[in-house]
């Protein structure tokens, strides 16, 4: 297989297919981390479209530092951020909003009786309308640990931030989930 | 009992980003402290229900769109020599300030689909992204016009 960093130097000097092969090996991971962090599936599908065109443009730039998968995603938090200044938004979605993409359940987890479904789909609803509803940088923190298993030091050079900075963050994060869940059972 | 505290490890020992030390700290704390328990079993669920989110396809039309994008845009500047990306630049001028039908047939000639590029660099580029017969034109009307369906 070949280097991320390898294939960006080839996309530079006009290889169509090493380009392709970068979009093929990521698109996966950033539609999903934008469907979980932007508003709807037609914004995900967008963001999705501009990283890659803006990755491609910055082919010819891009020296081997970091982690490329670092680089790919702080260029997918930059768009980001201009996208939630662009729909001038509050920190936070409205309830409406909330079901829209990135919520689905994995289903066949839940094999009970049908009384236990419905509660744990009841569940599942609560908790992905708690997550969509973190103000945006701790949403975004927390799909990058959880949703896209990064280290606290990735996060960090991703988001721009000390490591202790982002420790917080997902602290604060995981406590008002812990609330949210308490609600649910309560 | 600084509690607080003590829920940081929590969260930290979820990332794998506890150290030894603390580890230990924070199981004998867990021992004594029903409410950090509670706080620990609340996020370790959280952790699960998060994880249990689905991972959704990639919609198809995506790929196609990017690299129509891509190709018609930047073709001629990564492979027309120097000399002929002159040539078509200067026909381009002559086609939009004379409106001369020669230069339209000599950019023609050499790349259909690279007057996009030429424009952007020439600063015209209020003309048509991907004029009708360009190659970026084909590419988005073959993928149904780049946007979702
Ligand atoms: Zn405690």
């Amino acid at each position: 297989m070949q280097d991320d960093a390898e294939l960006m130097h080839l996309t530079a000097s006009g290889d169509e297919s090493a380009f392709r092969t970068l979009v093929e090996r990521y698109q996966g991971e950033i539609y999903n981390f934008f469907l979980r962090t932007a508003d709807s599936e037609d914004d995900a599908a967008d963001l999705t479209q501009r990283l890659f065109i803006k990755l491609f443009r910055s082919a010819r730039g891009y020296r081997k530092s970091s982690s490329f998968r670092t680089f790919i995603f702080s260029i997918a938090r930059n768009l980001l951020i201009d996208h939630y200044r662009q729909k001038n938004r509050a920190d936070v979605v409205s309830i409406d909003e909330i079901s829209d993409g990135g919520g689905e359940f994995e289903h066949g987890l839940h094999d009970d009786g049908p009384m236990e479904m419905i509660e744990a789909l009841e569940l599942n609803e609560a908790f992905v309308k708690a997550v969509r509803t973190l103000p945006d940088e701790w949403r975004i923190a927390m799909e990058l640990r959880v949703g896209r298993q990064m280290s606290y030091k990735e996060i960090a050079s991703v988001m721009g931030r000390s490591v202790s900075s982002v420790e917080t963050i997902i602290f604060r994060a995981r406590e008002r989930l812990a609330e949210e869940l308490k609600r649910f059972r309560e | 009992m600084d509690c607080e505290r003590f829920r940081r490890m929590i969260s930290k020992k979820l990332d794998g980003e506890l150290s030894r030390d603390d580890e230990l700290l924070l199981s004998k704390h867990l021992e004594v402290c029903p409410d950090c328990s509670r706080f620990f079993a609340l996020t370790e669920q959280s952790n699960e229900l998060y994880r249990g989110m689905a991972e959704v396809e990639v919609p198809g039309t995506i790929l196609p769109a990017i690299i129509a994008e891509t190709t018609a845009k930047e073709r001629t500047n990564v492979f027309l020599p120097r000399w002929l990306k002159v040539a078509v630049a200067a026909a381009s001028i002559v086609t939009v300030l004379a409106g001369i039908d020669i230069g339209k047939r000599l950019v023609d000639t050499y790349t259909s689909s690279d007057q996009v590029t030429l424009q952007e660099t020439l600063g015209l580029d209020y003309l048509s992204e991907n004029p009708p017969g360009s190659l970026g034109n084909a590419l988005l009307a073959s993928s149904g016009g780049g946007q979702d369906e």
